[in-house]
């Protein structure tokens, strides 16, 4: 035995075996079991404050940028290179909806340090307030500063060559607070994206995954006349609503195509999906991206200027959400389809047989029993689209990849704002892994 | 209900599963109360034509009456599905169900029964099968007997007119098979329209009114059990009770 060879005490790997052998797992094996979730998170946590802590004030900053931050307050002005005398005097812009505001000036340096405060000045604008130029606000007192401005002056000293930049600090509104993180760029503008397009594309693909398994080969001869009728009444409502079609020739044209449509309507759910999932799979996600950004949602927007209800403009935000649900949903429809068809036959057999629908079956037995089959590879596509949503960027949207650039072109540090990037990914991604191995954990049924 | 009046009645029906001629004009009357025990090889048509009766496979000609609506395909096959419970060869209990979950919850969606009411019922039917202590197990928690019997309970609880039975002890060890049987034999002594589709011997001499022997799609035989076991007319019968029974 190793341990009669060396004198002194045990190697401390030995007590980390032997744990590994009392869990019946041998060889070398670190006992990750033992570590709780939470306790994985801080040692993330831990070594990216670390990282950035000891390595450079660079990450800081580069990580500042991606966040976003500060979120409790909000920059009214700025006045750069102070003069000789020092003295500085800045209006704020936009001006202040009625209210309590808490105002105060930062004094920084070339670097862009802290090198001085202001007085905090706390004002309540009247409701009556409106734009007018008025002096410098007096000393404040313990009471706030009564307003019949919304675009209050503040004015003082502060140390030579130094940049003035005004604050509205709104850290004791919590409502505030919530609104600048909700609408912050960076990290939580990816996590809002991906949430948002991940949730479109799990009802989309569950949409098309449930169309994928529906009959390839229906009985097209069942309600052949009734749909053939409801096929009429279209036609006669195109007559109606679209003058253009009235000819002969193209209503010949319409209502063919539209019988045709209602005759193969109950093939129409697998053929529709298929064509649908085999298309988007095989377009790139940067293609539909850009597809999505500047040909789909600009002629949308062009199509719909004229109507009374006004135009809809898709454009930016809404558009990559749209293009990411759209092109997960084909992954996330085959997803769904592989793991409704891996419960057997007979449970679907079990349920008509008690009188239940297709859907009653689908809704109560099926899916939950598939949704627990296909939670790993959902977990994977939702990692997989956290780090394509770093794709719209190229519709110049302000997530991770685009602030890290961003930060980059002002500081020419290429490094550090693409290993702040990574980083962060990998951070989500990891957290997002512990997620579903929870959600996993606790939706396994027992002796599973 | 009049006695004289079938329950089930099946007329030269046809099924082709591809080139497999699976029924090749069976007929068939069940009346109320009656239970008719089905025998055969395997591959016989038995599991095809009781599948046809709860029209979970459809027919390519003849006609089924259940209870007196036609069978067809339109709207009122899940009007016959309530009226008709089914019981598996494989159970095929609801797995991410507990026992009692399974047995409530067609109840609760087909039915409308609440939920407070389903679970007395399902209750009430475990303590009928045997196992009111299993309420809240899951089917991976029970053993084969234990499974068929919730399978039972919850067919049960949609107070069918008729059960149909595919081969339901056929999956099960054989210190669990008398569990079951005897629950079905309660059942028989209870009156319920039974088809059973099963080679013991013993439920059928005590149970069937009728046997069944099925061959290639064909009712062969037709017959009392003491009839169809001691003293089979048709030489194929004689043949398959020759291998089955030693």
């Amino acid at each position: 035995m190793a341990s009669d060879k060396i004198p002194g005490s045990q190697p401390a790997s030995l007590a980390v075996d032997a744990r590994a052998r009392r869990r019946g797992r041998t060889g070398l094996a670190l006992p990750w079991e033992s570590i709780p979730w939470w306790g994985v998170i801080i040692l993330l946590v831990g070594v990216i404050v670390g990282y950035s802590v000891f390595t450079s004030t660079r990450y800081i900053d580069a990580l500042y940028f991606i966040f976003d931050l500060p979120w409790n307050k909000q920059a009214l002005g700025r006045l750069d290179e102070v003069g000789e005398s020092g003295a500085w005097s800045l209006t704020t812009k936009p001006a202040l909806e009625p209210g309590n505001y808490t105002l105060y000036a930062e004094f920084q340096d070339e670097t862009g340090a802290t090198v001085g405060r202001s007085d905090v000045y706390r004002v309540k604008v009247a409701q009556t307030a409106s734009e007018v130029e008025t002096e410098p606000l007096p000393a404040p007192g313990p009471t706030p500063i009564q307003l019949q401005t919304s675009t209050p002056t503040i004015a003082g000293t502060a140390p030579v060559s130094a940049t003035v930049v005004l604050y509205e600090d709104f850290s004791n509104n919590p409502w505030r607070v919530v609104k600048r993180i909700w609408s912050a760029n960076g990290v939580l503008l990816t996590i809002r994206v991906t949430l948002v397009a991940f949730a479109g594309a799990l009802i989309l693909g569950l949409l098309f995954g449930l169309m994928r398994v529906s009959n390839r080969s229906p009985d097209l001869t069942l309600n052949l006349g009734r749909r053939l009728l409801i096929g009429l009444g279209l036609i006669a409502l195109l007559w109606v609503t679209v003058p253009a079609w009235r000819g002969l020739g193209s209503l010949v044209v319409v209502a063919a195509i539209v019988e045709a449509i209602m005759f193969l309507l109950p093939a129409m759910p697998y053929t529709f999906s298929t064509l649908y999932v085999e298309m988007v799979r095989g377009v790139p996600m940067l293609v539909i991206i850009l597809y999505m950004g500047f040909a789909v949602t600009p002629s949308l927007r062009n199509a719909s200027q004229d109507w009374a209800t006004g135009a809809i403009d898709l454009r930016g935000l809404p558009a990559a959400i749209i293009g990411l649900s759209f092109g997960y949903g084909a992954y996330l429809a085959e997803v769904y389809r592989a793991g409704i068809q891996s419960i057997p036959k007979g449970q679907m057999e079990a349920a008509r047989s008690l009188g239940m629908s297709y859907f009653q079956a689908m809704r109560y037995v099926i899916l939950p029993q598939a949704i627990r089959v296909v939670l790993p590879p959902l977990g994977n596509d939702f990692i997989a689209m956290l780090k394509d949503s770093s794709l719209i960027s190229v519709v110049a949207l302000p997530e991770v990849l685009q602030q890290g650039r961003l930060w980059i072109s002002r500081n020419f540090r290429a490094f550090e704002g693409f290993n702040s990037v990574a980083m962060l990914y990998l951070v989500m991604t990891l957290l997002l892994s512990l997620l579903v191995r929870f959600i996993e954990r606790k939706t396994a049924l027992p002796g599973r | 209900m009049d006695k004289k009046e079938p329950i089930i009645i099946l007329e030269n029906v046809h099924k082709r599963f591809g080139h497999v001629h699976a029924l090749r004009g069976v007929s068939l009357e069940v009346y109320p109360a009656q239970v008719v025990v089905v025998i055969g090889p395997s591959g016989s048509g038995k599991s095809t034509m009781l599948r046809c009766i709860n029209h979970l496979e459809s027919t390519d000609s003849g006609r089924i009456v259940v209870d007196g609506i036609t069978l067809d395909r339109a709207k009122n096959i899940n009007k016959v599905r309530v009226e008709v419970g089914m019981v598996f060869q494989l159970f095929n209990l609801f797995p991410h169900l507990t026992a009692v979950e399974n047995i409530s919850l067609a109840q609760r969606v087909v039915r409308q029964r609440s939920p407070d009411q389903a679970q007395e019922i399902a209750r009430d039917l475990l303590v009928k099968v045997g196992i009111p202590e299993k309420a809240d197990s899951y089917p991976s928690q029970l053993s084969g007997g234990q499974q068929q019997r919730v399978a039972i309970a919850r067919a049960l609880a949609m107070q069918p007119k008729i059960m149909l039975f595919d081969e339901p002890t056929s999956a099960l060890d054989p210190e669990m098979i008398k569990e079951v049987l005897d629950v079905m034999l309660d059942l028989a002594k209870e009156g319920m329209t039974m088809v059973v589709v099963s080679h013991e011997m013993g439920f059928a001499k005590a149970a069937a009114d009728r046997m069944i022997f099925m061959d290639e799609g064909a009712i062969v035989e037709e017959a009392t059990p003491e009839n169809l076991y001691e003293n089979p007319q048709h030489e194929r019968t004689k043949l398959f009770l020759s291998k089955i029974l030693h």
